[in-house]
């Protein structure tokens, strides 16, 4: 570490770097306090400030935020969402909302034209991942963004968050799904968070990845099949993260060290003095 | 090299020097970053974090447990562990011989008295360490303090990558393999008064993570972090035994690792898998849940 840094300081451009990395991996619910720290770190003339606004927006697309306006409305953020800026669409809703990363806000709306021909498939398909986020998540989101011609892409996303009591969660999963003519193909990942700070800092990270084929006669099916796909990968690292679980504690944690020693009684730490006498005469 | 004399993530004694050398606002944040960053990533956030605030080096290398490293004594050929308590510069000092590698003409070394006392504390760790961890490696280094004597004990252990044994007719897909690492850095203040009584305080932080892998199922589960926790006991002792303060910081150590244990297996298995459990709800819990309320429904009614 000593060696690193008599290479001599960073620049500003690296500066804001190393800030960039940090704020990206700030746990669920936690952004706000980790940019905190990163200023106090990065001091003032870096320009990190200016910086902000880009980085928040690479947070929030990356892990799939969810924005909220005063009047109670709000947008999954999604690089496929993004219209321009900091505009984001929500074919539901035929909007496109304005957004402030930084403050982490809805701070405007314009209307979206809802385009017919792409709605075949993306409508029935949202409407079937909000049953299925209504019956598995807690306070879930979910939206299901025309991102080309052939190609739609589907955020669900749940977050529960006890600052209070110095723990955070996020669950989320991302897909794209091709479409082209009655068959395409469906990749994603699932990622579950966890992140518990009382007296310590434990994080859980795990996640699963898909790519599968899809097939459909109408749009019905296709929203049926997508819904279910995301459904049973969803379900199968749930599933996995109790195998896991099971396999840490149970073969892994034990494995490191007993809860007790195979005699059944503690350490004889008043048996010292002999040992240790003896050892010292010996090593003469 | 400055050692601190009470350690771990919420240090008093850093806190008191990052206040006196006006850096307390950049202290506080770093160490903040460092519970809110991914425990895996800690090395690397260390590192980028003094890239940032250079003059936080020994702040930070003494109040920041890393992951523990181990090197060979080139005379004794037995491994010891490297921390900030045996570090003189880029050199780190063997518990067996004394010495420094690389070489240092002048490097730190406890005086003798508290030698004696580390050679005991080496010996007995060593047994405890065989007795509840039957392996790993562990480490005990003393040095002087305002007021005493400091020691730490450092012990490490993993296990290799191992399958979980999967139920008859289960998937084989749902095959799991999982490995972990323990690291446990006790650091221990003693300070005698009355002549025959000494103050032992204890801070200690056990670093566990593990992982697990689903190939079959392009599942993967990273669960790591730390918990830190201190104690403080009064004990009699004997001026007269080199062994007597082993003896009585080596009980808080024993009861602070059980504790230690207890409470990582809380938070790990019981606390973050309820988090995700309270963010999604398994098909087959909600079907059971469901037929537990039914039937419950229905006892009612017969009585």
């Amino acid at each position: 570490v000593k060696d690193r840094m008599a290479e001599g300081s960073l620049s500003a451009a690296q500066k804001v770097e190393v800030a960039r990395g940090f704020i990206l991996q700030a746990p669920p619910g936690e952004v706000d306090e980790v940019v905190k720290d990163v200023k106090v770190l990065v001091g003032t003339d870096a320009g990190l400030e200016a910086k902000l606004p880009d980085i928040l927006r690479e947070y929030n697309e990356n892990n799939n935020s969810v924005l909220k306006s005063a009047d109670g409305a709000s947008v999954v953020i999604s690089a496929a969402a993004q219209v321009e800026g900091n505009k984001y669409k929500d074919h539901a809703a035929e909007k496109i909302f304005v957004v402030d990363h930084v403050a982490g806000q809805i701070t405007g709306a314009e209307p979206l034209a809802v385009d017919p021909a792409t709605e075949e498939l993306r409508a029935p398909t949202q409407e079937a991942l909000e049953k299925y986020v209504k019956g598995s998540l807690a306070a879930g989101s979910c939206s299901v963004v025309v991102a080309g011609p052939n190609k739609l892409s589907i955020a669900v996303v749940t977050t529960k968050l006890n600052p209070r009591n110095l723990w955070n969660g996020r669950w989320r999963s991302s897909w794209e799904v091709t479409t082209a003519g009655g068959s395409g193909e469906i990749t994603g990942k699932v990622v579950a968070e966890v992140h518990y700070y009382e007296e310590g800092n434990v994080q859980l990270n795990a996640s699963k990845e898909v790519r599968a084929p899809l097939s459909w006669a109408d749009p019905a099916s296709f929203a049926a099949a997508v819904a279910k796909t995301v459904g049973a990968a969803e379900a199968e690292l749930q599933g996995f993260l109790d195998d896991s679980y099971r396999s840490m504690s149970d073969t892994s944690f034990k494995a490191l060290r007993r809860k007790m020693p195979l005699t059944q009684t503690k350490f004889q730490w008043n048996k010292l003095t002999a040992y240790s006498l003896a050892q010292e005469l010996t090593s003469k | 090299f400055h050692p601190a004399c009470v350690v771990n993530n919420r240090t008093p004694a850093c806190v008191e020097k990052a206040q006196e050398d006006g850096r307390m606002a950049e202290f506080k944040a770093a160490m903040d970053l460092m519970r809110r960053l991914p425990p895996k990533n800690i090395e690397t956030s260390l590192s980028n974090t003094l890239a940032l605030q250079p003059d936080l080096v020994d702040d930070l290398l003494s109040a920041v447990d890393q992951p523990l490293k181990v090197m060979k004594c080139p005379e004794t050929n037995k491994e010891f562990i490297l921390c900030d308590y045996n570090r003189d510069g880029d050199s780190y000092r063997s518990p067996w011989t004394n010495n420094y590698t690389p070489p240092l003409d002048d490097g730190i070394v406890p005086p003798d008295d508290l030698r004696r006392m580390e050679l005991t504390a080496n010996e007995a760790f060593n047994r405890y360490r065989e007795l509840y961890y039957e392996g790993g490696v562990s480490s005990c280094y003393a040095w002087e303090c305002e007021g005493g004597f400091a020691c730490c004990v450092a012990i490490l252990k993993t296990t290799a990558p191992a399958f979980m044994p999967l139920p008859e007719g289960e998937d084989p897909r749902r095959q799991t393999v999982s490995s972990g690492g323990w690291n446990a850095m006790h650091v221990i203040e003693g300070a005698v008064h009355e002549g025959s009584k000494c103050k032992y305080k204890l801070s200690s932080t056990v670093t566990l993570s593990l992982a697990s892998e689903a190939k079959g199922m392009a599942s993967k589960s990273d669960l790591s972090g730390s918990l830190s926790r201190s104690m403080e006991k009064d004990k009699p002792f004997d001026p007269r035994d080199p062994a007597s303060h082993v003896a009585n910081f080596g009980e808080l150590v024993e009861e602070m690792e059980g504790r230690l244990r207890d409470a990582l297996y809380e938070v790990y298995f019981g606390k973050t898998k309820q988090v995700v459990t309270s963010m999604r709800t398994a098909e087959d819990e909600r079907k059971n849940a469901q037929q537990s309320l039914m039937a419950e429904m229905m006892r009612r009614q017969k009585q």
